[in-house]
């Protein structure tokens, strides 16, 4: 794991670009997140992501199989982004995602099992999909987010915030997909697909049990290369304002000042 | 404390964590603890950059010897040149005059960026440093923050070293027209460079390009700074083809030139093509690699090409692949499909080399396709 801003090198942003979201975007957000203690961090080992999910199961209940090193111990820098946040030498915060190349569609790929597992998929697998927009994407390299968690002391802050945003913009920017998707239990869903996720879109329904487990229930998120792209502007740098939602827009539906 | 001795202490602070971090990769903490009889709380906090009493740093000093000490004390002379404002005045002269005679003689290491939009700026403790505090980021964290400024504010890291060379070091598709401007300008107003140095951050890899003169430098930075302006510069796919899929592109009577005559084929090459589709290169004793003649159909700038070294060229990412390349057809015919960009310019081509056996020649001949 590297800390986040040497990783960051834009490549294909001409220099214009990648200077704005440098300094409007990036450094903000790893100085919100200093503001805190904590070092976003970034690499491709899911086991610390399976380390910090033993470590507090009581709040992070299931550990994505698609994100589980067990199923993936080939996961490399090509198809692994895991961010991480480092206070003092722990790791205390952490979001993974998957590059994950569909043959057909990505809820024919769920219901089997591929897109979860890869090619091991456990003979107890199940899922089910009734999310339109699953059923849509097909034949593309998608990229699925899950394994959002903070250590419950920086919850109160915008940590949370931060973290997304800054591994939306390493997503978006230094990775080749057309589809970005990510599952949430649907209370959270509800509440913050858009302005913390950063999603445009949330489909019903996802229902998945891991191997030994009854059945969850999740809402699919989604959001396309070039929505994730269109948020690439310096409002993603100020952590006031909701992901890609009206400045003042409130979410009952009103509409403030 | 004065603000200037919080700095100097500051700074020594940060070359002793950044030398401990050298010498002690892993468990640092813990082995420098060892090495130096104090709690592993203390040598953390010397990794963080917080500076070890003087019992501790003699003690370094001991074991390590000038080299730590050169190195600590190394952005200290420099810190001295742009002094902070709580210097009292009397102490100004004395340090300016300190300066002027080391920079007369020779004798100082200076660090300068050139940052994004052009301004020229002294770092007398280091580019990393400067960087760093540019950043707004710790001491203690591990990262090349020079690095993070090259790629992502497009800052240029100069070092002027005793040697009386200079060495600029920035990143591809980073350089901006301001930045090149200024950078020529400081060339020209220093004394003559008696070697100048690019080192180009390709992303993966770092090509380092020398140059004997100023005049041969700014032509590269201005070329490198017309691949930022165009913004569509990408990275170089090689692929190599068996040979005998070379009459599939044209290349069928060439090859045969070749095969009939592998010591001419410098007269072949023009005779068959008159150096419309074909370039040669040399590569003298020394491993250079110059052009000598630019195939005409290309749309290149052979005027400023030919006779010249082809490191020499701004397009670095696009030079190397070159060299790259031909130093794979030094004894035989080799066939490439290429795609990339040739001065932000995307393009696809085929290309065949051959070496001229016993001249240090090489016949380059390309068949572009269409853009990429």
């Amino acid at each position: 794991m590297i800390p986040f801003q040497a990783a960051f090198d834009p490549r294909d942003l001409d220099i214009d670009l990648a200077e704005e979201l440098a300094r409007e975007v990036i450094e903000p957000l790893v100085r919100a997140l200093r503001a805190d203690g904590v070092e976003p961090m970034l690499g491709w080992d899911l086991e610390r992501i399976a380390d910090l999910q033993r470590r507090h199961a009581e709040r992070m209940v299931r550990l994505s199989p698609a994100n589980d090193p067990r199923w993936h111990p080939g996961a490399s820098a090509e198809n692994t982004i895991v961010l991480i946040l480092d206070l003092a030498g722990a790791d205390v915060g952490c979001i993974a995602s998957r590059l994950v190349n569909c043959e057909g569609s990505v809820a024919s790929a769920m219901v089997d099992g591929r897109f979860w597992y890869g090619r091991n998929v456990p003979p107890d697998h199940q899922c089910q999909v009734t999310a339109e927009r699953a059923w849509q994407i097909e034949d593309r390299t998608v990229l699925y987010t899950a394994s959002v968690f903070l250590e419950k002391s920086l919850t109160h802050s915008s940590v949370l915030a931060a973290m997304m945003r800054l591994h939306h913009v390493w997503a978006a920017t230094h990775r080749f997909w057309s589809d970005g998707v990510g599952l949430a239990v649907p209370s959270i869903a509800r509440r913050h697909a858009a302005d913390v996720y950063g999603a445009s879109e949330q489909g019903n329904w996802v229902f998945r049990a891991a191997p030994g487990e009854s059945m969850t229930q999740f809402s699919l998120l989604w959001s396309s290369r070039k929505r994730a792209r269109a948020l690439l502007t310096p409002e993603l740098g100020d952590l006031t304002r909701p992901i890609g939602l009206p400045t003042g827009f409130k979410r009952d539906g009103g509409e403030s000042g | 404390m004065p603000r200037a001795d919080r700095d100097i202490v500051e700074i020594k602070g940060d070359r002793v964590a950044i030398w401990l971090r050298r010498i002690y990769p892993r468990n640092g903490a813990k082995l420098a603890a060892q090495d130096f009889h104090v709690s592993p709380h203390t040598s953390r906090r010397w990794f963080e950059g917080k500076l070890a009493e003087n019992k501790h740093l003699a003690a370094m000093e001991v074991r390590w010897g000038q080299p730590f000490v050169a190195f600590v004390t190394e952005p200290l002379v420099g810190a001295w040149r742009t002094p902070d404002a709580s210097t009292t005045a009397e102490s100004k002269p004395v340090r300016d005059l300190i300066n002027q005679v080391l920079d007369e003689v020779g004798a100082r290491e200076r660090f300068l960026w050139c940052t994004g939009d052009g301004k020229i700026e002294e770092a007398p403790a280091g580019h990393d440093e400067m960087a760093r505090r540019a950043m707004g980021a710790p001491a203690h964290l591990d990262m090349d923050f020079s690095q993070y400024m090259r790629r992502n504010h497009g800052w240029v890291a100069m070092t002027r070293p005793a040697d009386g060379s200079v060495i600029i070091h920035y990143a591809e598709r980073r350089l901006r027209a301001a930045t090149v401007e200024a950078i020529c300008r400081w060339l020209h107003s220093e004394r003559r460079p008696t070697l100048i140095t690019r080192i180009v951050d390709l992303g993966l890899t770092e090509v380092r390009v020398r140059h004997r003169d100023r005049a041969s430098a700014a032509l590269a930075l201005e070329e490198a700074a017309m691949i930022t302006m165009r913004g569509t510069s990408r990275s170089w796919v090689v692929q190599r083809l068996p040979i005998d899929a070379a009459r599939n592109f044209g290349f069928a009577k060439l090859l045969k030139a070749w095969g009939e005559s592998p010591n001419d084929i410098v007269a072949a090459a023009a005779a068959l093509d008159g150096f419309k589709h074909t370039s040669v290169f040399r590569l003298d004793q020394s491993g250079e690699l110059w052009s000598l003649i630019v195939g005409s159909s290309f749309g290149l700038p052979a005027q400023k090409l030919e006779g010249r070294r082809v490191m020499e060229r701004g397009d670095t990412g696009y030079a190397a692949m070159i060299a790259d390349r031909l130093n794979r057809s030094l004894t035989e015919p080799t066939l490439h499909e290429l795609v990339g960009s040739v001065v932000g310019v995307p393009c696809r081509y085929q290309n065949l080399s051959m070496p001229e056996l016993g001249t240090g020649r090489i016949v380059s001949a390309s068949r572009v396709v269409e853009p990429a």
